[in-house]
């Protein structure tokens, strides 16, 4: 046994009566006679197989052959399932070092938000006067206060939903939505945005759009955060929001005049903080999440989200989803 | 003109301040406690016209304050206003299982705050 490891090829005893083969005895009062061992494996063997028989005789070389094809097949089999073990083991740990971020980042960002809401709450109050006149000087201060902070807020919340996503820990609330009803909230709530900017603000959707089936909150976000980038990205012109029914799918459609993206940045803009160039960030703002977000509310509808894009002319992001999202499709 | 008294069960001060500051300007007149357990002892011996219950709460939970309330009779009836946390999920779903009629996400808007108690119950005039 110790030598077919040692030496790596096999080895037998012909006749174990014969020889000095440890605890001899023992096999001999078991019945044994003859044996045969074989390496499993041939680099870092640490395991042998071996046959017994009952009447002392040489192994011939059919049967050694067989036998070294029987461990070392078995060897590979035990090694397979070393390695999955060790793989589950890992993708366990992962997981759960996941979930850890996950909750972790959910407590702090609800403990952000108690002073948050004081921060924010207060602000508000004064600008709206409820502790008398505001001073006119002091309004354009206490304005980029507000924004500031509604900013880190979103940014707050926009991290806690991709931690969530990447943990496996966001679930789409699957409902019956009405497509119209959705884009229409997006309208209202940027409309005001577009109006200050003094840009066009129009949305298409077809009448005969069916009633669809899918995470309609999520799906909004998706749209403001298209929508959004769409109004903070464009400084003249307008800014589209289109839906087209085909089929069972449908295909949202979000196009600007705004300042474009160069071909070699479209890959990277989908990721987590990757503006096309980090002076966008400065004069446009945004988080640099809502991207990666919409993308990922949008894979999680079984869907999919491109841009067709060119610098100067503006930016056409696509969404398409199937028109009913079924529970267990949602990945 | 009958004053509309509302109860703020809040554990945090400041935010407590916010609401104080907010109604000073209004006929309302604001009840505080600061945890579930002072919250239901409140409501029953006061009979508020409004509750604005925060979720995350020491001692009693604003869930389970708001649950109790609404199975005893004498508060059954009494608006609740959740003021419940984005940040852990399910809030929603929560305060309005257990039977709160509107939910605010922290950090609220003073504003919406204010818009939203005066729809559920107008400033000294008639119930809502």
């Amino acid at each position: 046994m110790g030598e077919a490891l040692s030496s790596g090829r096999p080895v037998q005893v012909a006749d174990i009566a014969a020889s000095s083969f440890p605890d001899r005895d023992g096999y001999l009062r078991a019945g044994f006679r003859a044996v045969l061992a074989v390496p499993m494996g041939s680099a870092d063997v640490s395991h042998v197989m071996a046959l017994y028989r009952r009447e002392s005789r040489q192994f011939d070389d059919r049967t050694v052959d067989l036998l070294t094809t029987l461990a070392n097949q078995s060897n590979v089999a035990i090694e397979n399932a070393r390695l999955f073990e060790e793989v589950e083991a890992k993708s366990r740990q992962l997981e759960a070092a996941s979930r850890h971020k996950s909750d972790f980042l959910a407590i702090v960002s609800h403990e952000l938000r108690t002073p948050m809401n004081a921060i924010l709450g207060f602000n508000e109050m004064i600008l709206d006067s409820i502790y008398g006149d505001v001073p006119e000087e002091l309004k354009r201060p206490l304005t980029d206060m507000q924004n500031s902070g509604q900013h880190l807020l979103r940014l707050i919340n926009d991290v806690l939903d991709l931690s969530k996503i990447e943990a496996g820990r966001m679930e789409l609330m699957l409902a019956d939505y009405s497509v119209r009803d959705t884009v229409e909230a997006v309208r209202a709530s940027l409309g005001s945005l577009a109006a200050e900017k003094g840009l066009e603000f129009v949305t298409a959707v077809p009448e005969d759009v069916p009633l669809a089936h899918g995470d309609g909150k999520r799906l909004t976000q998706c749209l403001m955060n298209l929508a959004g980038n769409a109004l903070k990205f464009t400084r003249a012109g307008r800014v589209e929001i289109a839906v087209e029914h085909r089929g069972e799918t449908l295909v949202f459609r979000v196009a600007d005049t705004g300042i474009g993206v160069p071909q070699e940045q479209i890959d990277g803009l989908f990721t987590e903080f990757q503006q096309a160039d980090s002076t966008i960030a400065r004069e446009f703002g945004g988080t640099g999440l809502g991207l990666s977000i919409a993308k990922k509310f949008v894979e999680m509808h079984g869907g999919r989200i491109w841009v067709v894009s060119e610098v100067g002319q503006g930016s056409t992001f696509f969404f398409s989803i199937p028109l009913h999202v079924e529970a267990g499709r949602a990945a | 003109m009958t004053v509309k008294t509302i109860l703020y069960v809040e554990d945090n001060e400041v935010n407590r301040r916010i609401v104080q500051d907010l109604l000073r300007r209004t006929s309302y007149r604001l009840i505080e406690a600061p945890d579930g357990e002072a919250g239901l002892e409140m409501a029953r011996r006061e009979r508020p016209d409004l509750i604005l219950m925060d979720i995350q709460l020491p001692k009693i939970s604003g869930i389970e304050a708001t649950r109790t309330l609404r199975r005893e009779p004498a508060t059954a009836a009494i608006p609740i206003i959740a003021i419940t946390s984005f940040a852990l999920a399910g809030d929603e779903q929560k305060a309005k299982e257990a039977g709160a009629t509107a939910y605010l996400a922290k950090p609220y808007s003073p504003r919406d705050l204010l818009e939203m108690i005066r729809k559920l119950v107008p400033e000294g005039g008639g119930a809502a």
